[in-house]
C-alpha cells in the first residue's frame, strides 16, 4: 500500500464505524459517531443591537456579560505602519506602544503607573501594520476611575522623554538581538522573499530610523491619528449599555482640539494597497548554527478573492486539509505522525484580511532530515492536486473549521471584538454567516479545483535556516539532495547586521 | 479577614446591579463574591468558583463548574503523575506515555486489534534485539563490527516487514480526527513534574462524545507507532532545549539546584534515556499510576450538572478500582540542605541574563501566597524592578521574580537580561540590594495595596476563559488540592508587610541561593529560537 493513503483508510473507518458493534453494554456503542446528538445550529451574533455611534464619530460595540465583575473596553483604529514617513519607519509602533507608557499632560508617568495598579486595572497600548489599539480591563467595581485615567491617556499622552529614551533603548537592545532567534530570521528572510522588502508589512526598524523618530514626531502621528472620529470601540462585560454609552460620549467629548465634521474615511485612506511584487521561485539558505533547522515553503497567493466568494471558503477548507487539526492534517499526519520526523509542523494558506497573503508549509527537524522532510510535503502537495479529497476527510474539514468559528463567538469579549473587527477592515457584518454557509456548500471537487489553481509546484520558493553542510544532503550527480527535491541550485542568503539588517560581508 | 456576605451560588445572572459602594447584591454567575476589608481607600472583592463536585465508586472524581452562557464545554482530566515520578534512569516516561495516550484504543485506530497485537509484540523483540546489537556494535572492533552490521540489516530488514504490515491494519491519527470531526477544538495534553493533564473544548450538545473517547482511552488504551513518537520526543526536545536561546542553561541550572530531588530531571528526559524507554514499560507505567483513585476529570461551560454526573457513572465507572503505590516523597528542607551559596558560569546562545534561584515553600503552604504578593511587589509596572533596573539605572533589558510551588517544595526565582554595556554580574549586584531592602525594611502601605489590588483583580481575570479555569482546577488538583482557586484570594488579602519581611528574610538567604550566570558562547555562534524571558514589558512593539 502506499504510504499516502494512510490517512484515507482511516476516515473511511471512521464513516462506517458508526455501525459497528461490539461486546460492551449495550448503552455504550463502539464509535462516538454512533451517539445520537441533538442537533444544534451556530448561532452566530448579530451586530444589530450592539452597534452605537457617538456624536464625536466614534463607533461602539456592546456585549454585556456579567458572570464576572469585570469590564474589558478596547480602542482600536486605522493607524499602523501604512502612515508612516519611509525614512521613520517604527514611528506607529513606537507611538503606539508610548502611548500608554508616557504618563499624561495631568500625571507623571510614574504616578499613571501606580494609579492604574491601585485600581488593579490594565491598560495597554500598541501598533502593527494596519492597526493601532489601546485596552483596559478594570474590575467593575473601579470602572468609573480607570475609564477617566484610560481616556486621560488616550487624548492627552505626555509621551515624557526619560520613557521614550528607555522605549528606545530597549529596542535598540531587541535589535541587536535579532540574529539570536532562527525563527524571527526565518519569518523575515520569507516576507522578504515573497512580499518584497519595499511595502510596509515587511519593514523592519533600523538603527537609522529610529535615530529618525523624537517626541515632536510621535507627538504629530498621535494627535494626527488617535482622535474619536477613528475610534471603533468594543466593550464587554459587566456594565449597563446606556450607562456606558454616556460615559463614553461624555469623555469623548472632552477631546482636544475637537474636529466635528470630520470623519473616519476622510481621515485615512483604507484599505492601504497590498504588496505588489514578484517573488522568484527558488531555494534558499540563510547559515545559521543551530540544532534544528528551520524551514519554510510555499507561494504568494494570487488574485484577490473578496470576502464572499466562494474560492475564499474553498481556500479556507483546503488550508484546514493541509494544515488545520494538529497531527491530523494531511502535512503533520505524514511528517510526524506517520514519519516521526518532526515535532512540529503546520501548513497555512492566508486568503488575506487586506490583501491576499501566503500559502505555506514551516516545520523544524534535524538538519540531515531536511531533504526527506521537503520531498514528504511535496508528495503530499502533489497528492491534493491530484485525487479529490475523500467525503469524510472533507466533512472532517468543515465541522472542524465551524468547532472553531462557534468558539471565536463563545464570549462576550470575543463577541464586541469580532464585531468591531469588521468594522475595523471593511468587512461587512454578514459576513460569517456567508462563512458559515459557504464552508457547508464546499465541495472536493472546489478543494480539488483551488489546489491546482493556488498550490503551484513551479512557483514554490524553499528557505531554510541551520547548518547548510548538514542539511545539504548527497545526491549521485554531485548537486544536494534538498537542491534536487527541490529542483533549484541553492541561493546562499548574506548573513545580516542585526542592527542595520545590511548585509554583511 | 472580612464575613462573606453572598455565600450561596446564584446558577443564573441576578439582575440586582453591583455597586461600587459595597457589598450587597454582589450576585454572578460564575463566583461569589466575598467582601473583605477595606484596605486603603478600595473595597476588596475577591473570587469564589462554585464547584460541583462528585466522586465515583472507583475514586475517580469530577469537578463541575456549569456555566450556561457558553455554547461549548471545556473538558479534560488530571492524573497524579509526572517526571518526578520517573526512575532515574528512566526519564522522560512520563512525557511519552502522555504522547501514546493518542494512538487509539482497542476500539479506536484500528481495523484488526487482535493482528495488530501479534505484530507489535514482535515489533518489540525485533527492537529489543536492534537496540542490543547498536550497543554491541559501540564496543567492537572493526571485523566483527562488519559482522554484526550483516545482523543489524537483517534485523532492520524484517522490522520493516512488521511495521508494514501493523501499518496497513492501524489507522494513523484516529482519535485526533474523531474529535475534529465532532467539531472540537484544542486537543492537547502537558506532561509536569508532578502531574499530567489533557484537555480538549467540543460543542455542548456533543459532550457524550467526550465522555465516550477519554473513558476509552482510559479502559484500553493502545500504543501503536511507538518508535516513530520516540523520533518525534527527540525532535521536541531539540525544539524545546537544545534550539531554544537559554534551554541547556535553564536544565543545567534547574539540574544543580534540584539535585538530587527527582525535579532535578526535565519532564523531556534525557535523550540517552528515551532510547532506553520501551513500550512495555509505558504499559507498566500506565498500569501503575493511571488509576482512577488518581484521577480528577473537569468540565467547564454548557452542561446539565444532573447528566453529567450520569454520563460520569456511566462511562467513567466501568474503569476497575485499582491500587497505587504512594506517590514518591523525597525530603526537600528549605532549612537545611545545601548551605553554601553555588554560582554556575553557563554558556548560551542568548542575551546575557541571570537568574537567581532560592528554595521555597511548597503549594499550599502559606508562605509561597506571601511570596506571590512578593513577587506582585517586585513587578509589573510599578514594581521595584521596573523601576530601579529597567527604568532608573537602565541596566536591566527586562527583570522580574516568579513564585514557583511544586507539590513537593517550590522555588523562588528572579530574572533579568542585561541592557547596553550592563552584565549579569552587574544585575546580580542590584537584586542583592533589593533583597536587602527587602529584609531590612516593610514594604510599603502603598506597594502593598497596589499589589494586593492587581492580584485581586487578577482572581477573577484568570476565570474568564474556560479553558484556562479547566486548566487551574485540574493544575491545581494534580498538586493537592483544587480548592486553592478558592482559598488563594482570600489568604492573599490577609498577608501584611511584616510578613512579607519575614519572609524575605527566611528565603532568601544568601547562602541559600543558586546563581546562574549566562554568557554568550564563546564560539560567538549566534543564534536560537525564541527569545527567552518572562516578564519582558518593553520588548518590541
Amino acid at each position: 500500500m502506499r504510504r499516502g493513503d494512510l490517512s484515507l483508510l482511516g476516515l473511511l473507518w471512521v464513516a462506517c464505524g458508526a455501525t459497528a458493534h461490539s461486546a460492551d453494554p449495550p448503552s455504550i456503542p463502539t464509535s462516538p459517531l454512533a451517539l445520537h446528538f441533538d442537533d444544534s445550529e451556530i448561532q452566530l451574533p448579530k451586530a444589530e443591537g450592539r452597534r452605537r455611534e457617538i456624536p464625536t464619530g466614534a463607533v461602539v460595540y456592546l456585549a454585556e456579560d456579567h458572570t464576572l465583575p469585570l469590564v474589558e473596553v478596547a480602542v482600536a483604529l486605522r493607524a499602523g505602519s501604512f502612515l508612516e514617513p519611509v525614512d521613520q519607519v517604527g514611528l506607529a509602533s513606537l507611538t503606539g506602544a508610548l502611548v500608554r507608557r508616557g504618563g499624561t499632560q495631568a500625571r507623571s508617568a510614574d504616578s499613571f503607573d501606580d494609579r492604574v495598579d491601585e485600581l488593579g486595572a490594565r491598560i495597554q497600548s500598541f501598533a502593527g501594520f494596519t492597526r493601532s489599539a489601546a485596552s483596559l480591563s478594570v474590575p467593575t467595581w473601579a470602572l468609573d476611575d480607570a475609564l477617566d485615567l484610560y481616556f486621560e491617556v488616550l487624548s492627552s499622552p505626555a509621551f515624557q522623554e526619560d520613557r521614550l529614551a528607555s522605549a528606545k533603548a530597549n529596542l535598540r537592545e531587541s535589535m541587536s538581538r535579532r540574529d539570536q532567534d532562527p525563527l524571527e530570521i526565518l519569518d523575515r528572510e520569507w516576507r522578504w522573499l515573497v512580499f518584497g522588502r519595499q511595502h510596509f508589512s515587511s519593514s523592519a526598524l533600523t538603527t537609522s530610523s529610529l535615530d529618525a523618530i523624537d517626541r515632536a514626531a510621535v507627538t504629530r502621528f498621535h494627535g494626527t491619528y488617535w482622535r474619536p472620529e477613528n475610534f471603533i470601540i468594543a466593550v464587554s462585560g459587566d456594565f449597563r449599555a446606556e450607562e456606558i454609552l454616556a460615559s463614553l460620549e461624555a469623555r469623548l467629548a472632552r477631546w482636544p482640539n475637537p474636529q466635528p465634521d470630520r470623519t473616519r474615511d476622510g481621515l485615512v485612506e483604507w484599505p492601504p494597497e497590498g504588496p505588489r511584487f514578484e517573488a522568484k521561485p527558488g531555494l534558499y539558505h540563510y547559515e545559521a548554527d543551530v540544532a534544528q533547522a528551520k524551514v519554510a515553503l510555499g507561494t504568494r497567493l494570487s488574485g484577490d478573492p473578496p470576502w464572499d466568494s466562494q474560492d475564499r471558503f474553498a481556500l479556507e477548507v483546503l488550508g484546514e486539509i493541509l494544515g488545520g487539526s494538529g497531527a491530523i492534517s494531511r502535512i503533520a499526519g505524514r511528517l510526524r505522525t506517520a514519519e516521526g520526523l518532526v515535532y512540529r509542523a503546520s501548513a497555512r494558506l492566508d486568503p488575506g484580511e487586506l490583501w491576499v497573503g501566503d500559502f505555506q508549509i514551516q516545520f523544524d527537524t534535524r538538519s540531515d532530515q531536511v531533504a526527506r522532510a521537503v520531498e514528504l510535503s511535496l508528495e503530499e502537495l502533489q497528492r491534493i492536486r491530484s485525487q479529490p479529497v475523500h467525503p469524510t476527510e472533507l466533512e472532517v474539514a468543515k465541522q472542524s473549521l465551524l468547532g472553531k468559528l462557534r468558539l471565536s463567538f463563545d464570549t462576550a469579549e470575543e463577541i464586541a471584538g469580532l464585531l468591531a473587527e469588521n468594522e475595523l477592515l471593511g468587512r461587512p457584518h454578514d459576513y460569517w454567516n456567508r462563512y458559515l454557509r459557504g464552508i457547508e456548500d464546499v465541495s472536493a471537487g472546489q478543494v480539488l479545483q483551488a489546489a491546482r489553481t493556488y498550490l503551484l509546484p513551479d512557483r514554490m520558493l524553499y528557505l531554510v535556516v541551520g547548518r547548510w553542510n548538514e542539511i545539504r544532503g548527497d545526491a549521485p550527480l554531485g548537486e544536494s539532495h534538498l537542491e534536487e527535491v527541490a529542483g533549484h541550485r541553492v541561493q546562499h542568503l548574506p548573513a545580516r547586521d542585526p542592527l542595520t539588517l545590511r548585509a554583511l560581508e | 479577614m472580612g464575613e462573606i456576605m453572598a455565600p450561596s451560588i446564584q446558577p443564573m445572572f441576578n439582575e440586582s446591579s453591583p455597586t461600587s459602594n459595597g457589598c450587597r447584591g454582589l450576585l454572578y454567575a460564575l463566583v461569589v463574591l466575598l467582601c473583605t476589608v477595606p484596605i486603603g481607600a478600595e473595597v476588596e472583592l475577591t473570587a469564589r468558583v462554585p464547584v460541583e463536585t462528585i466522586q465515583l465508586e472507583n475514586g475517580m472524581r469530577f469537578l463541575l463548574v456549569a456555566r450556561p452562557e457558553m455554547t461549548t464545554v471545556a473538558a479534560g482530566w488530571v492524573v497524579e503523575v509526572g517526571s518526578a515520578d520517573e526512575e532515574p534512569g528512566q526519564t522522560g516516561l512520563s512525557h511519552l506515555l502522555e504522547h501514546l495516550m493518542f494512538k487509539g484504543t482497542r476500539n479506536v485506530g484500528t481495523r484488526d486489534i487482535e493482528r495488530e497485537r501479534i505484530l507489535l509484540d514482535r515489533e518489540d523483540r525485533l527492537q529489543s534485539n536492534l537496540r542490543a546489537l547498536r550497543a554491541e556494535q559501540l564496543e567492537v572492533g572493526a571485523k566483527k563490527r562488519t559482522q554484526l552490521d550483516r545482523r543489524v540489516g537483517h534485523i532492520e530488514g524484517q522490522l520493516n516487514q512488521v511495521q508494514a504490515e501493523a501499518r496497513s491494519i492501524s489507522l494513523l491519527g484516529q482519535f485526533s480526527l474523531l474529535y475534529s470531526r465532532l467539531g472540537a477544538v484544542g486537543l492537547n495534553a502537558h506532561t509536569l513534574r508532578d502531574l499530567t493533564f489533557y484537555y480538549v473544548t467540543v460543542p455542548a450538545e456533543k459532550l457524550e462524545a467526550w465522555f465516550w473517547l477519554e473513558s476509552d482511552r482510559l479502559l484500553e488504551p493502545v500504543f501503536r507507532e511507538f518508535y516513530k513518537e520516540l523520533d518525534v520526543l527527540h525532535e521536541e526536545r531539540r525544539l524545546r532545549i537544545d534550539s531554544n536561546p537559554t534551554g541547556s542553561a535553564d536544565e543545567q541550572l534547574k539540574a544543580e539546584f534540584w539535585d538530587p530531588h527527582p525535579y532535578a530531571w526535565d519532564p523531556q528526559g534525557a535523550p540517552e534515556d528515551l532510547e532506553r524507554l520501551t513500550r512495555e514499560a509505558a504499559r507498566g507505567f500506565f498500569r501503575q499510576h493511571y488509576t482512577p483513585g488518581r484521577i480528577t476529570a473537569a468540565l467547564v461551560g454548557d452542561f446539565d450538572i444532573s447528566q453529567a454526573r450520569e454520563l460520569a457513572v456511566r462511562y467513567f465507572g466501568r474503569i476497575q478500582a485499582r491500587r497505587s503505590p504512594p506517590r514518591r516523597e523525597v525530603p526537600w528542607l528549605v532549612d537545611g540542605g545545601k548551605e553554601a551559596e553555588r554560582t554556575l558560569s553557563l554558556e548560551c546562545d542568548c542575551p546575557p541574563q541571570v537568574q537567581v534561584l532560592y528554595p521555597s515553600a511548597a503549594f499550599g503552604e502559606p508562605d509561597s501566597r506571601t511570596l506571590e504578593v512578593m513577587a506582585a511587589v517586585l513587578n509589573g509596572r510599578s514594581g521595584r524592578l521596573y523601576r530601579s533596573m529597567v527604568l532608573g539605572d537602565g541596566i536591566a533589558f527586562s527583570a522580574s521574580t516568579l513564585q514557583s510551588p511544586l507539590r513537593q517544595a517550590g522555588y523562588f526565582s528572579f530574572r533579568a537580561e542585561t541592557k547596553g554595556d550592563s552584565t549579569p554580574e552587574t544585575l546580580l549586584v542590584a537584586w542583592d540590594r533589593e533583597v536587602a531592602r527587602l529584609q531590612s525594611e516593610p514594604v510599603t502601605a502603598e506597594e502593598l495595596l497596589r499589589a494586593k489590588n492587581r492580584l485581586a483583580a487578577d482572581s477573577f481575570r484568570r476565570l474568564k476563559d474556560p479553558s484556562s479555569l479547566l486548566a487551574q482546577l485540574l493544575v491545581y488538583q494534580g498538586m493537592g488540592d483544587w480548592s486553592e482557586i478558592n482559598t488563594w484570594p482570600r489568604q492573599v488579602l490577609e498577608i501584611d508587610a511584616d510578613e512579607i519581611q519575614a519572609a524575605a528574610r527566611r528565603y532568601l538567604e544568601p547562602n541559600r541561593k543558586t546563581v546562574g550566570l549566562y554568557n554568550q558562547s564563546a564560539s560567538g555562534s549566534p543564534p536560537s529560537t525564541a527569545t527567552a524571558g518572562r516578564g519582558s514589558e518593553e520588548g518590541t512593539p
